[in-house]
């Protein structure tokens, strides 16, 4: 009940903070940045709180089952935000970043966060290597995607000659193509660790690689998609518009995958 | 009292300037004029302002008199205008802020009076100017950071440098190709250059006036005909001919510019220097004049909006000011009701101890006692007169106040004297 009580708390911070922002970025002139990023501060702090207290409460780490993994999920993509945002200056970001922090919670919520009793094997340091380095990829996935979505929208700004809110908000075309380079090379290693660590896992419990288990559909889809944008980056072209466009659809792609297995089968559980 | 470009136009504006040895002389003379206690004179292109502190009903009309024989200007009075007490730091305040500006919002002038408060440390400057201006300058500060007041751009120049950098981010190390030699190409290379802008090459008609534009802003020199060679290696491109049409097409570019670049180019002249089909050379970002004043038109309305916020600021640190400066003023008057209820006691205990002697210990509890029942009883009246002291309308009575407690001794209340107005 507290954990829920504290996340929705959290849920409500974020929305609060999203709004905000978006409010000073819909008005011509600045809207001051102290009150939403306190909300979001707040959010994050309430956010740490539901997820310690599933800790202590349940005596297990809260990455195992689709409600504490999502909510952990969340918690890593605000905190890598903020992150970003006070090292950089830039907390436009906060715009396109904060609504999947508000989905992902509220999907926890929503789907309940108490813990999966996990299998035999799944204890331990190398369980939560895995997923922690795959929960942690997501995060930093969707950070640079982000970046890169921010990039295409001020190249178009620049393009177009508008010169409204997006040319006034948004960071430079430079800044953006770096965070979202970061985002994604950080994320591929993150989750490069991940998917050897699952592989690892599986075949020490004799289960083979388990190409049959959506979430894992979704790690390899997702490591391909943004392989590719990673590739893509690295070629001598390959820096700026057209490194933003592989990587929002290697973005795209992934969230696609994730919703076609979960259509595939409507009465399965969330899988994360 | 002063004036600026809202009281005077530049021919008057000019004659009232003071910069080096004539500001230093007019300082001297300014504080040579009785009454005036502490100065600080702030001259800008814009405007020649003296705050001064002292009876401002005695040396308003001296201060004028002598500032207009200073410029030597016929009916100068009518160009300067004045203002007295929270008016005055209100007035500073905003002039500090960018809210007196010609181009609001205006960064410059914070350094301006910067400097002026710093010119005149230690020499003419008393304490009540000194946290004046050190008010001012906290108060410019926070509008800058809490509005957006002085962001955006606000002239050609500086909205084409803000375009380059919405680019670019940063432009150290960043190279610009300009071609043509006119004045506002010439502004917009040093307004780069001052933004870290390493390598400029300068084309032109002929080679010699690229040279000596070269030399104006340490640009590398060469013809028209040459700078196609460039393109391949230079982020920004500033036009800025009077050729009567575009030279810069999709044609010329292709072969020398490199598509996986990002190159911007601004075309500032008119006609426009470079056809409107570049735009759609993948990596090329184009603007014209007409965008680069759509960008200055943006920042103008932006500053608009922040203008009201930024006002409430002003007006919530002056106010502060004010409140501290008035409550110094009723130092005088506590310090002589603390004074004279000191010299009762002082008395009284005199008194006692010739009637005989006495326990030099007991005497000194006896002593501690009374002053600790002084302080309890005076802690009110002393806050009544501090908080009268914030209603500038009580001066008179305050002064009232301090000379009925004055002893007829003289030199046993060593208060200051109070500044009886600030202008």
């Amino acid at each position: 009940m507290l954990i829920r009580l504290l996340l929705t708390m959290a849920f409500v911070c974020f929305a609060a903070a999203w709004l905000l922002q978006l409010r000073g970025f819909r008005g011509r002139g600045t809207a001051p940045r102290a009150p939403w990023l306190a909300l979001a501060v707040v959010g994050a702090v309430l956010h740490v709180a539901g997820l310690a207290t599933f800790w202590i409460q349940n005596r297990t780490p809260p990455l195992v089952g689709f409600g504490p993994a999502s909510a952990t999920l969340a918690l890593a993509i605000a905190v890598g935000f903020l992150l970003v945002g006070r090292v950089s200056e830039r907390w436009a970001a906060g715009l396109l970043a904060l609504p999947p922090v508000m989905i992902l919670l509220l999907a926890a919520v929503w789907t309940g966060v108490s813990p999966t009793r996990p299998e035999a094997g799944f204890r331990g340091g190398w369980s939560i290597l895995h997923v922690v380095s795959v929960l942690s990829g997501y995060a930093s996935l969707l950070l640079g995607s982000v970046a890169a979505a921010m990039y295409l929208l001020q190249f178009r700004a620049l393009k177009r000659k508008e010169f409204g809110n997006v040319f006034r908000s948004f960071p430079s075309l430079d800044s953006l193509d770096r965070l979202g380079g970061l985002g994604v090379a950080i994320g591929m290693g993150a989750l490069t660790v991940g998917l050897i660590t699952g592989w690892s896992f599986t075949l020490t419990f004799g289960r083979g690689l388990a190409l049959e288990d959506p979430d894992v559909v979704v790690g390899v889809i997702s490591w391909v998609a943004y392989g590719i944008a990673l590739v893509v980056r690295a070629s001598p072209a390959g820096r700026g518009h057209r490194a933003a466009v592989f990587t929002v659809l290697a973005f795209l792609a992934s969230t696609a995958a994730y919703m076609s297995l979960k259509a595939r089968d409507p009465s399965s559980e969330f899988f994360l | 009292m002063g004036l600026s470009h809202r009281t005077a136009p530049i021919e008057v504006r000019e004659r009232f300037a003071l910069a080096g040895a004539r500001l230093e002389a007019w300082i001297e003379r300014l504080l040579s004029e009785p009454g005036v206690s502490q100065c600080v004179v702030l001259s800008t292109c814009n405007r020649t302002e003296c705050y001064v502190v002292g009876d401002a009903r005695a040396i308003e009309d001296r201060v004028a008199r002598a500032l207009i024989e200073e410029a030597g200007v016929a009916k100068g009075r009518a160009y300067l205008s004045s203002h007295v007490g929270l008016a005055a730091v209100q007035h500073l305040f905003r002039v500090t802020s960018g809210l007196d500006s010609l181009v609001i919002g205006e960064p410059q002038i914070q350094g301006q009076v910067s400097e002026a408060y710093h010119g005149a440390e230690g020499a003419t400057l008393g304490s009540s100017l000194h946290r004046l201006f050190q008010s001012a300058l906290a108060a410019g500060g926070r509008v800058r950071s809490s509005t957006a007041i002085s962001r955006g751009s606000v002239s050609i120049p500086a909205a084409a440098v803000g375009l380059a950098r919405k680019v670019f981010g940063s432009l150290e190390g960043r190279s610009v190709l300009v071609i043509g030699t006119g004045e506002m190409g010439r502004l917009t290379v040093r307004c780069l250059r001052s933004e870290g802008v390493e390598r400029v090459f300068v084309a032109s008609r002929t080679l010699a006036r690229a040279e000596r534009m070269g030399r104006q802003v340490d640009g590398i020199p060469m013809t028209r005909e040459a700078f196609p060679a460039r393109l391949a290696e230079v982020d920004l491109v500033v036009t800025a001919t009077d050729a009567d049409a575009a030279f810069v097409t999709p044609a010329l570019l292709e072969g020398w510019h490199d598509e996986a670049r990002q190159t911007v180019i601004l075309d500032i002249a008119l006609p426009r220097n470079v056809h409107p089909s570049t735009a759609g050379v993948p990596g090329i970002f184009l603007y014209n004049i007409d965008d680069l004043q759509r960008v200055i038109d943006q920042a103008r309305r932006a500053r608009e909006v922040e203008f009201e916020g930024a006002e409430r600021i002003v007006d919530h640190h002056a106010r502060r000011f004010w409140a501290w400066y008035r409550v110094r003023q009723a130092t005088p008057a506590i310090r002589a009701l603390r004074g004279n209820a000191q010299r009762c006691v002082e008395t009284a205990l005199a008194r006692a101890k010739a009637a005989g002697p006495r326990d030099a210990d007991r005497e000194r509890e006896q002593r501690l006692a009374i002053r600790a029942t002084l302080n309890k009883i005076l802690h009110g009246p002393t806050r009544a007169i501090r908080r009268l002291a914030e209603d500038a309308e009580t001066a008179d009575a305050l002064e009232e106040l301090a000379s009925a407690l004055r002893p007829t001794a003289p030199g046993w209340v060593r208060g200051r004297t109070a500044d009886r107005g600030m202008g």
